[in-house]
């Protein structure tokens, strides 16, 4: 090392610890514009099998409907030409009220609805008629009012579904998504205990087995084979194996957890059993 | 010392060597060194070929006026410069051919021009002894550096598995110390490439222009060993 290399070391040592302390000092110091916090970021779990994605959601309209038996409550032909009729049963009976007071108790409960009845009929035919003849009075459609129930008028008017109503949907509304969830978790819920027999041709057997089904899951019958195909001369000396195995497996499978509500869709089960199902 | 930030997050450099794993240090404080010496290097050898260069430059002028060659020889010879230790060594094996009785012109020639070239030789050679520094560390900072990427990004995601936590925050501090290791590398190669590719080619002029030299002088001496004879 020479003069000149001690000279250039000198400079180069100045500008190193020059630099780093710029550096250090935070000269270049970005304001972190890249947000390292990670946000959280909403998760639903939703189950594999989509068990619950159709069914359909209990209305308010049902419980209401339920209440009042009547039939057609809002008919807009008919309704227009009833409020004329409507005013005078009710003022009617207000002229009658004096002649209660001064007549005795017993004849009371007869002479009140009477003279109401009488004389609204010739303007309504039927002695149900105080119901389509009040339901043009509501603004909204309230079919609570001609049964006269109040807890059933709160129940028709709140948004939220009925106590006394079980949420249950008809089994008509169970769509082919919900029918197909529950053929698949069925078919899950089997699988473990199938212990397919195996052969020559042992792939090609198919096997239904019937069964019904406690509301709880568990067996109401006894399991039966309703139906096999693809019996062949090779593989027949299994088909009988193949038969009591999808019994077996269908017994060990129970009690079977499946979705409560949908229980008028899996009452009566019939799962095909196959060798890599 | 408040205002130098140690926090890894503010790209100091202080912040990232303290963050960083004992390997990753030792590749930063080599690399340290490393891109320390090659500037040392840098600076020095641009100092010494300007000033080869101009020595040259003032060495031939003068010898193009010079009318004795004894003379100029007594007066320049002494001088502390490859073109000196060049026309020095010329001379010296002149006086050692010519003292003799018989002269042997051919031999004589051969003795000048070789006499003059190893000098040339060896003045280049030591010239551009620390030009294969700058070779190597252009050439090996940059795997250094990234030996030391290598190894902290290795310990990230070995955090990563002993944390069970896979988010940014866990990770990035790791990551950029370890990428500072190759930063420092590129910071010693960059130069240290540019440098070597320009010194050598300045090298190459210095010796270009001693040959030229030798080779006038050696044209010089051979006109006079025709004469003398």
């Amino acid at each position: 090392m020479d003069r000149t290399e001690g000279a250039g070391l000198t400079i180069a040592l100045i500008g190193h610890v020059a630099l780093f302390g710029i550096l250090s000092v935070g000269f270049l110091a970005t304001p972190n514009p890249l947000k390292l916090k990670p946000t959280p970021i909403e998760v639903a779990l939703v189950d594999q099998v989509a068990l619950e994605s159709t069914s359909p959601t209990p209305t308010s309209e049902e419980p209401a409907a339920k209440l009042s038996p009547v039939e057609a409550p809002i008919e807009p032909d008919s309704a227009p030409p009833e409020p004329a009729p409507n005013p005078q049963p009710v003022a009617k009976p207000q002229p009658t009220p004096p002649k209660p007071a001064p007549a005795p108790d017993a004849v009371k409960p007869a002479p009140k609805p009477l003279p109401a009845s009488n004389s609204t009929k010739p303007a309504p035919k039927a002695p149900t008629k105080p119901a389509p003849a009040q339901a043009p009075s509501r603004p909204s459609n309230r079919p609570v009012a001609p049964t006269g129930r109040l807890d059933g008028l709160l129940n028709g008017i709140s948004d939220k579904p009925a106590k006394s109503t079980s949420t249950t949907p008809p089994a008509a509304n169970v769509g082919p998504e919900v029918k197909a969830a529950l053929q698949a978790e069925v078919m899950r819920q089997i699988r473990p205990h199938w212990a397919p027999p195996s052969g020559a041709d042992s792939d090609k057997l198919r096997t239904v087995v019937q069964v019904r089904l406690n509301p709880d899951g568990s067996l109401a019958s006894a399991p039966q084979v309703v139906g096999q195909s693809g019996v062949t001369d090779s593989n027949r000396a299994q088909a009988d194996l193949a038969r009591d195995r999808a019994i077996r497996a269908v017994r060990l499978a129970a009690p079977f957890k499946l979705p409560p509500q949908f229980y008028e869709a899996w009452k009566v089960i019939k799962p095909t059993l196959f060798e890599d199902m | 010392m408040e205002f130098i930030s140690t926090d890894a997050a503010t790209m100091s450099p202080i912040g990232l060597f303290l963050q960083a794993d004992w390997v990753v240090r030792a590749v930063m404080i080599g690399l340290l060194l490393a891109s320390l010496w090659t500037w040392a290097i840098i600076l020095s050898f641009g100092f010494r070929v300007s000033s080869v260069k101009k020595a040259i430059d003032r060495f031939e002028g003068e010898y193009r006026e010079a009318d004795d060659i004894d003379e100029f020889h007594r007066r320049a010879a002494g001088r502390d410069q490859p073109i000196a230790r060049v026309f020095a060594a010329g001379v010296t094996e002149w006086r050692r051919s010519t003292s003799g009785k018989a002269i042997d012109r051919e031999g004589t020639r051969e003795r000048l021009a070789t006499a003059m070239g190893a000098t040339i030789a060896q003045e280049i050679d030591r010239l551009a002894d620390r030009l294969n520094f700058l070779a190597t560390i252009a050439s090996a900072a940059p795997f250094i550096g990234l030996f030391g990427t290598v190894w902290g990004i290795m310990r990230s995601f070995t955090g990563i598995a002993k944390e069970q936590s896979s988010s940014l925050a866990v990770v990035a501090p790791g990551i950029a110390e370890a990428l500072f290791a190759t930063a420092i590398g590129l910071f010693a190669a960059i130069p240290a490439l540019i440098a070597y590719n320009r010194y050598s080619h300045g090298v190459n002029r210095v010796e270009a222009r001693l040959n030229r030299f030798a080779d006038g002088f050696h044209a010089t001496l051979s006109r006079r060993l025709e004469m003398e004879a």
